[in-house]
């Protein structure tokens, strides 16, 4: 390979470092907290460095760092690995997600902006951090950084499938905490009943986070 | 009715364009006539939108941290360059190398010598090096160092950590012959083996120029070195640079530099600091075990 065709050193770190910003949001969400989370950004962009010839120039460097972050995490902060028993398997996503009345669900969102009601941000960031792992960086990566289902399984070694249920729980559950803070805020009334339609009732169990003994007791069942 | 349940479980593909030409106007067609479909796709639309803006507005980088990024990437390029072609660390050889390690390493070579014929008293060793421009001191005491030798130090032991040299010794039997050559008693740590840590190996390494045992070890895909040297001569503990926590009882002394971690002990005039790119809390964990 000729070597020009190599990013150099102050090259790579020039591009790099404009991405610090977005490293250290998803690092942020990843970690929950200030301190780890520039360790992990500081450690991703080293490690980027050391194995920036596996880097081609001119593809996605943001996607890149992004991949190298994620597994740096996972590494270091969950060394067994994403959970995945509790997750996948047919019945563990069941397809309705009618949770909440249609007039509730108009209520939340404001069409001005074509974003929630104007929830604070740091009670979506509360939602966030509050998802498990597997869930949270699914929706960070797909909600706040727009990677593709592609890249997502790509960077957390995962089926398509399996992201696209770690997202649709994720977003499930965000939904529902924030449901509940719209009500407390009064934007939303009082449910008169849990699924305006008829096909799409789903037991309350399904909206709460994953209970390995319910999650057995549903299996046996 | 039933077209709804065909419809919600591919409301998130649909959002974030991930459907086919074909799903996605079979979608349409059903939001059209569908208000709760359309609800949920303004919804997760919506939440989307929110959390993107939340993620990217909770955060700011301040300009301490940048400057700390910059020096760990300049520290790393340095690195590079020092370390063309990759060094190759290896203490009693004698092959010619760059000042920065021959230095310690002829101070380590000569204490290492003396410690096996008796002939010192563990007193000053003027070492002149190849290019005859960087005389050091053998036995510099690390307690007169000022906190930028203390800043060398820690990144002397991360960058032999990183470095990996071939251990000169790989059987526990020739373990004795590195203990005589740093002059300390040296063992394989049977505490570490509990995590799952195999042993692959030990050399004669300088630390702030006085012969310290390395000693390294595969642990779950990740590798660390174990440095044993004189606490007394090398107070690794009492230095600023590396901050004290407790871990099962006992005082740590924990730092991180360039991506790798370092974690300190003392236990009876031994000094034990383990460097790896394992995170703070497992160096910690790993060096605490050690008795």
């Amino acid at each position: 390979m000729p070597k020009h065709s190599i990013i150099s050193a102050e090259e790579f770190e020039q591009e790099a470092l404009n991405h610090l910003s977005t490293l250290l949001s998803v690092g942020m969400r990843f970690t929950r907290n200030a301190t780890d989370a520039e360790d992990l950004v500081q450690d991703t962009l080293v490690k980027a460095m050391r194995a920036r010839h596996q880097f081609h120039a001119g593809t996605n460097m943001r996607a890149w760092l992004i991949k190298i972050l994620t597994n740096t995490f996972i590494n270091r902060f969950r060394r067994g690995g994403l959970e995945k028993s509790l997750l996948e398997g047919p019945d563990a996503d069941p397809l309705a997600d009618g949770w909440v009345s249609t007039a509730s669900m108009q209520a939340m969102r404001d069409p001005e902006t074509a974003a929630l009601r104007p929830l604070l941000q740091q009670e979506i960031v509360k939602a966030l951090d509050a998802l498990p792992d597997e869930f949270r960086l699914a929706v960070v990566l797909v909600d706040a950084e727009e990677l593709s289902y592609r890249e997502v399984a790509d960077i957390m070694g995962c089926p398509i499938g399996t992201v696209m249920s770690r997202l649709h729980r994720g977003r499930r559950m965000l939904k529902s905490t924030l449901y509940e803070h719209a009500r407390a805020l009064g934007i939303v009334g009082p449910e008169a009943q849990i699924g305006s339609d008829g096909d799409e009732a789903t037991s309350a169990s399904d909206q709460t986070p994953i209970n390995l003994n319910n999650y057995r007791a549903k299996r046996m069942g | 009715m039933s077209e709804c349940r065909k419809v919600q479980p591919v409301v998130d593909a649909f959002v974030d364009g991930e459907l086919s030409t074909e799903r996605v106007f079979e979608t349409e067609e059903h939001l059209e006539r569908c208000h709760g479909c359309q609800e949920r796709v303004s919804l997760t639309q919506a939440l989307h939108v929110s959390t993107r803006r939340a993620v990217h507005g909770a955060t700011q980088v301040s300009p301490s941290f940048e400057q700390r990024v910059r020096a760990a990437l300049a520290a790393e390029r340095a690195r590079e360059e020092a370390d063309q072609p990759p060094p190759r660390i290896q203490p009693m050889s004698g092959k010619p190398m760059q000042w920065r390690t021959v230095v310690p390493v002829a101070a380590a070579a000569a204490m290492a010598l003396a410690f096996a014929s008796g002939k010192t008293d563990g007193k000053r060793t003027l070492i002149q090096t190849d290019d005859g421009q960087h005389p050091g001191l053998a036995n510099v005491v690390a307690a007169n160092a000022g906190a930028n030798d203390e800043e060398q130090l820690i990144e002397e032991l991360i960058r032999l950590h990183a470095s990996s040299p071939p251990p000169e010794v790989t059987e526990p039997t020739l373990m004795p012959q590195l203990e005589r050559e740093v002059g300390l008693p040296v063992r394989l740590q049977p505490e570490l083996n509990r995590y799952g840590a195999s042993w692959q190996g030990g050399s004669v390494v300088p630390v702030k120029n006085e012969p310290a045992a390395s000693l390294f070890y595969h642990i779950d895909g990740h590798r660390f070195t174990v440095y044993v040297f004189d606490a007394e001569r090398v107070p690794l503990q009492k230095t600023n640079v590396l901050k004290p926590r407790v871990v099962r009882d006992r005082p740590v002394f924990v730092g991180t530099r360039r991506g790798y971690s370092i974690a300190a002990v003392e236990n009876r005039g031994i000094g034990y600091a383990l460097a790896t790119d394992l995170d703070t809390q497992e160096s910690a964990e790993l060096v605490a075990s050690i008795h």
